[in-house]
């Protein structure tokens, strides 16, 4: 190895010291910084260091101590330097590495490169390295153990000293936020069965009313405060980070928790346990009967959204005249639906098991409940129909009649069929021959009359059927019952029947055109009709007109005058969004995160009032988050709350100012 | 020497520009999206342009506006051309507790127009003739109407204080939901409700009728009879008043009305069917004979359903819609706000603000097209002036530098002559 | 003040399928003479009687609802209803078993907490009181409530479902319904009318 060989290697190994060095202190600085910032949070939790600030003065603190010291060492670049640093802490070598360099084709080279062999030129070398590179080591490894030691939630999870001492205080400081990345662990109310689910760092929350939720975070629960609406959250340890737990409240409410300077709202939504539905599908009307002698089939059928518990038939008996009835309940077993969401019941109601009289009224109606072991379990009541036994008094009255609502339902139905095929017929009436016109016309009046004869059975039908044992005398007078009577009782149906009869009459001469207008008139009076409900029929009531001009301020006594209180704003809370909202937007371009902390708070409220306003905020808010344009959600949002514009093209004379 | 031939040379030829003799006039032109770069460039060549034709395709900043009326105003012909619609935007407050804005825009018949605020579009529209009204509950910071290439805007305007009204009328359903629909829109109401000889029931103190106390006055009904002098005189001093149909036929307010109330015009069965009732198919007394100085606001058929005019400096609307309580109960879904929307806005039409100045120049351009003419004049034909600069001319700055030089250099020279 | 124009109030009895909803079918009648004769209230002739389950309800913003035996609200009743008081109107139900232990006060008052929320009692300082003939102890008692008849209570309150200070629905167990239910030319035969407090209900839904 030539001396100039030995040179090079030396400086090798000298620029890989400094280098290693530079880097190595540049990392101490920064690492060092770090732990005073953390020793100062964790003193003085209050004083709170800014993360971004901190990151940011690590990094140029760092780069800038290894570029000081890569200048520093920049004469290692130079090869004579390094060979005269030999030299220097060589002195036996006596410039001969200096000559040996320079005059590498001298005579006396050889003699002299003899020279440079004998001094250990590695052995200084290497000392040199070990004394840049080791320091810089020690101090990185110093530097890393105090940040280990000390509470930085980011690197330890806690700190050592919190996992030895235990201390709240002691891991008190964070530099970063410990409520921005969160989890919530969603527990639904037992009875609805359904399992814990975990949301991700979520911005709201949606769940049954009464589900329990655990939000976690990392780092310790100490200085990690929370607030459900106003009032205070504690907060505790779990898992190596801190952790809460509330329950879904009965309204939306802002979970706010918060980490020294640290904010950060959660959007709790609380989801209704809606009461069941149940419907008594049988019997489907009201009758009137004269004698209680009749089996009822009786069937309801039942929904809920969470799950059914159960339910039953109540009958109501309702016994008595003139001023003075009694009345008495009963129930049928409770049959039990095992938390499924629909379900249906039926049971057999012999009326004459039931012992009535005449004048007496039994409402059946079909009850469900159901799951809900928290605030329920909800009830649902379904229609009630009314069986009720006709006085001997009443048989001379139209109220005798069964003013039950016509099942007329398929009638309608044809009506809107018919309707359709006529007009079918009139716009090909022009392209078919007039035989086949009278035909298809004909047909249609054929079918058309049946729904007109369906209509006449139910318009003038008798008591007969189930009750069967009517008396004969009264089912003849109510037969005789003029067509009159019958259209006060059912003026819609007596519409569609005469209209009907027009209808059929026009297509019968194969005149579709002409039919179509009394076909339209019927189809809406059956509507009419199969919309309206029962008549409870126990004679018209007497009708007295009063002769209004005759008794027009003739009594004696005098009225006072009274003052009237004012009312209040039909919408004060929609009044109060807007402004709050306007306000947000206000503050948008001055305070950001004033502006989104408002808009969240903001959404809490609109939750219950306005939810579609709730959910654009809830996409702008999220934007925000996320950093994305805010303005389609802020827009919808504004949208949903004021409405769209009101455009009306051209200026009128009249501007109102 | 040489130094000095120099600095004698720039002064002379400096003296020889400021005299202007014998210089070829000197044409720029420019476009709108070259503007701002061109302007600099006129401006800061030392010698400004004799003339300047500008070609433009949307109408330019109010910054490049007044630079181009500066240009001009220092002696450079500034003409310009270009098809610009004209577009111009006014924002009145809506005078109810409520609020909201009315947004007038004029711009061409047919244009495409598109308005935004602050938080971004509120809506695209299709003017009408002479333009359209967009009437918004909400709204933030500008807002901003543009068409084609001319954007104007308009500050918000701060809603003037809203004061009481006052309804007089029968013991009816009518008088009754009224008030409701005016109290559910926040109004702050007073009421003379009359119910039998001396026996009314009130909400308020009514008396004095004026515009201290009262934004509008709503007179429904015959009952409203007693208080007519009163009326007029709070019309005239610029109260607002709302005449009902019925109330139309009082005498002391013959004054004040549109028009003679007509013959009622009853509305068909099928229009009355419970939950379809609107306001069209409410019975009306039109309004007949109208007044000169009316003008109708609705009509229903062939007749005037409702019609506005002035009285002094007060306002007056008359209805001629019967029993408006109708459409509220038997309407379709959301009747309720429709109805409490439609009384609020009537009242609101005519409602007393007290006069705000209007001298104040807005900061925004309200009218851009129209401000652009009156700083420019209007567009001139197409000139034909080539729209390239004028050949290398030395600016103004390079010259007075070269001559500082010139004169320092001779003047170091000077000292150190003696030196050497 | 009777103008020709304005639609006159009509008083309205309200039809319900589950019970016997014209047990007092001179009322109306009654009641609509008592308004013409204290009152200036331009007033129909006579009453109508409308189906709750029609939605030509909604053209009556005061319906009188009264009975004795079950009362149950169908869906399409219960809709209607709800829209009526929604929308401004007033209901007015009257027991007309004078029971609050009776089927149509206990069945009643289930449809009206279903349907509109639980009734609270009225205060007898209420301006229902006093809005036109003035009843410094409350609801006038009636003469049911004297004799012993029904539940032989004296009810001291009425009860209603409010909005604000508003009245939405009445509900009484005074039975007024047999208390007014007379033809009004009997009236002479009376010292004192007592169907006024009949026109202060009038007048406070027209006015309130």
């Amino acid at each position: 190895m030539t001396s100039a060989q030995r040179v090079r290697r030396a400086q090798q190994l000298l620029g890989v010291g400094a280098v290693t060095a530079a880097v190595a202190w540049g990392v101490a600085a920064s690492i060092g910084i770090l732990a005073a910032a953390s020793l100062l949070n964790w003193i003085s939790p209050t004083v709170g260091v800014a993360t971004d600030w901190l990151a940011i003065v690590t990094l140029v603190t760092g780069i800038a101590v290894a570029a000081v010291l890569i200048w520093r060492a920049r004469h290692v670049g130079s090869f004579s330097r390094v060979a005269l640093w030999i030299e220097e802490n060589l002195p036996g070598l006596q410039y001969s590495l200096v000559t040996a360099v320079e005059s590498e084709r001298s005579a006396f080279a050889e003699g002299i490169e003899s020279a440079v062999e004998r001094e250990d030129i590695s052995g200084v070398t290497n000392r040199a390295f070990r004394r840049s590179v080791l320091p810089a080591l020690a101090a990185v490894v110093i530097a890393g153990t105090l940040l280990y030691v000390l509470p930085t939630s980011e690197l330890s999870r806690g700190g050592l000293l919190d996992r030895l001492t235990g201390s709240g205080r002691n891991t008190a400081g964070h530099l970063a936020s410990r409520v921005e990345k969160i989890s919530v662990d969603l527990t639904p109310p037992s009875y609805t069965g359904e399992k814990t689910s975990t949301l991700d760092d979520p911005s709201s929350v949606t769940a049954l009313v009464g589900s329990r939720l655990v939000v976690r975070g990392g780092g310790s629960s100490s200085g990690v405060t929370a607030n459900l609406g106003n009032s205070g959250v504690q907060t505790h340890d779990s898992n190596g980070g801190w952790a809460l737990t509330v329950a879904m409240p009965q309204k939306p409410v802002a979970l706010t928790l918060h980490d020294r300077q640290f904010e950060r709202i959660v959007v709790l939504e609380p989801r209704i346990d809606n009461p069941p539905k149940i419907v008594l599908t049988s019997p489907v009307r009201d009758t009137t009967m004269r004698v209680a002698k009749l089996v009822l089939n009786l069937s309801a059928s039942a929904t809920d959204d969470i799950g059914l518990s159960g339910a039953y038939f109540e009958y109501l008996v309702t016994t008595g005249s003139g001023e003075i009835f009694s009345a008495r309940t009963i129930t049928t077993p409770l049959v039990r639906f095992g938390g499924s969401r629909t379900g249906s019941i039926s049971a057999t109601l012999d009326l004459g098991s039931l012992k009535l009289n005449q004048g007496d009224v039994v409402s059946i109606r079909a009850i469900a409940q159901d799951i809900n072991t928290l605030s329920g379990p909800g009830l649902a009541t379904s229609d009630t129909r009314t069986f009720r036994i006709a006085r001997a008094d009443e048989y001379d009255s139209v109220a005798v009649d069964a003013a039950a609502p016509p099942p007329i339902d398929s009638s309608a139905l044809s009506q809107r069929m018919l309707i359709m095929m006529t007009e079918q017929l009139v716009k090909d009436s022009k392209k078919i021959s007039h035989t086949d016109l009278v035909r298809r016309s004909g047909e249609i009046g054929d079918m058309e009359n049946r729904v007109k004869n369906r209509v006449h059975e139910i318009l003038y039908e008798t008591e007969s059927g189930p009750e069967g044992e009517a008396d004969p005398a009264a089912g003849l007078q109510a037969e005789e019952g003029s067509d009159e009577v019958h259209a006060v009782q059912n003026p819609d149906l007596f519409q569609a029947y005469q209209a009907l009869w027009d209808a059929v009459r026009s297509l019968q001469i194969a005149e579709p055109a002409t039919a179509l207008p009394p076909m339209r008139v019927a189809l809406k009076a059956l509507d009419r009709a199969r919309l309206a409900n029962r008549l409870y029929l126990r004679g018209m009531p007497p009708k007295v007109i009063v002769d209004i001009a005759r008794v027009r301020m003739a009594g004696k006594e005098k009225g006072i005058a009274s003052t009237r209180t004012p009312g209040s704003a039909a919408d004060s809370a929609h009044a109060n969004l807007e402004r709050r909202f306007a306000d947000a937007i206000d503050l948008l371009q001055r305070a950001p995160a004033n502006a989104v902390r408002d808009l969240t708070l903001l959404r809490v409220e609109a939750l219950s009032t306005s939810p579609a306003f709730a959910a654009a905020l809830s996409d702008a808010v999220d934007a925000f988050r996320k950093g994305r344009d805010a303005t389609l959600p802020l827009l919808r949002a504004r949208r949903a709350l004021s409405g769209e514009p009101i455009i009306q093209p051209g200026l009128s004379a009249w501007s109102g100012h | 020497m040489m130094l000095r031939f120099l600095s004698v040379s720039i002064i002379v030829y400096l003296l020889w520009q400021s005299l202007d003799h014998g210089r070829v006039e000197s044409v720029v032109g420019g476009r709108t999206a070259t503007l701002p770069k061109d302007l600099r460039e006129w401006t800061q060549r030392g010698i400004a342009p004799d003339r300047i034709a500008v070609q433009l395709d949307s109408v330019p900043t109010p910054r490049q506006r007044d630079w181009l009326a500066a240009l001009s105003a220092s002696g450079t012909s500034v003409s310009w051309n270009g098809s610009l619609p004209a577009v111009g935007v006014e924002v009145q407050p809506v005078l109810a507790p409520s609020g909201g804005y009315n947004v007038l825009v004029s711009a061409p018949a047919g244009s495409q127009v598109v308005l935004s605020d602050e938080i971004g579009a509120i809506d695209t529209l299709r003017a009408g003739t002479g333009g359209a009204r967009i009437s918004v509950e909400s709204a933030s910071g500008i807002i901003s109407v543009k068409s084609g290439g001319t954007a104007a805007q308009a500050i918000l305007p701060e809603t003037p204080p809203i004061r009481r009204v006052l309804v007089i009328g029968d013991a009816n359903w009518e008088s009754k939901f009224v008030v409701a629909a005016l109290e559910e829109e926040d109004w702050k109401v007073d009421a003379q409700t009359h119910v039998s000889p001396g026996v009314s029931v009130t909400q308020g103190s009514i008396n004095p009728i004026d515009t201290s106390r009262y934004s509008a006055v709503v007179a429904l009904d015959r009952s409203a009879s007693a208080y007519g002098s009163e009326i007029v005189r709070y019309a005239a001093t610029g109260g607002g008043v709302v005449i009902g149909a019925e109330a139309a036929g009082i005498e002391s307010l013959s004054q004040l009305r549109a028009g003679a109330a007509g013959r009622i015009d009853a509305p068909s069965a099928a229009a009355t069917e419970p939950g379809s009732v609107t306001l069209q198919s409410l019975s009306v007394l039109p309004v007949s004979a109208i007044k000169a100085d009316a003008i109708p606001l609705d009509r229903r058929g062939g007749s005037i359903a409702v019609a506005a005019r002035r009285f002094n400096a007060g306002r007056v609307v008359q209805i001629g819609y019967l029993d408006t309580w109708r459409w509220r109960m038997s309407g379709a879904e959301g009747s309720v706000a429709d109805h409490r929307k439609w009384w609020t806005n009537v009242v609101a039409g005519v409602a007393y603000a007290p006069s705000a100045d209007r001298s104040a120049k807005p900061a925004v351009d309200d009218a851009p097209l129209a401000r652009l003419v009156e700083s420019l004049g209007s567009p001139s034909a197409a000139s034909g002036v080539p729209l390239t600069s004028p050949g290398p001319v030395v600016p103004l700055w390079m010259m007075f530098a070269l001559l500082s030089g010139s004169l320092l250099a001779e003047w170091v020279s000077r000292r150190t002559r003696g030196m050497r | 003040m009777v103008g020709p124009l304005m639609t006159e109030f009509i008083f309205c009895t309200g039809r319900y399928e589950s019970g016997d909803w014209d047990s007092a079918p001179t009322l109306p009648a009654n009641l609509i003479d008592s308004v013409a004769r204290y009152t200036e209230i331009a007033t129909a002739p006579a009453g109508v009687i409308v189906p709750l389950s029609s939605e030509r309800i909604l053209e009556y913003p005061l319906v009188y609802l009264t009975g004795h035996m079950p009362f149950r609200f169908t869906e399409v009743e219960r809709k209607n209803v709800q829209k009526l008081v929604d929308r401004g109107g007033m209901v007015f139900i009257d027991d007309h078993n004078h029971d609050i232990d009776g089927v149509f006060s206990k069945t009643a008052l289930e449809e009206v907490a279903r349907t509109f929320g639980k009734p609270i009692d009225l205060p007898n300082t209420n301006p229902i009181y006093s809005c036109f003939f003035k009843f410094e102890d409350g609801p006038p008692a009636t003469s049911h409530e004297l004799n012993g008849w029904g539940d032989n209570l004296v009810h001291k309150n009425l009860k209603a479902v409010m909005k604000g200070d508003r009245i939405q629905v009445l509900f009484s167990n005074k039975d007024y319904s047999s208390e007014w239910n007379y033809h009004p030319d009997n009236k002479r035969f009376s010292a004192v009318d007592n169907t006024r407090f009949g026109v202060n209900i009038v007048v406070y839904a027209l006015t309130r």
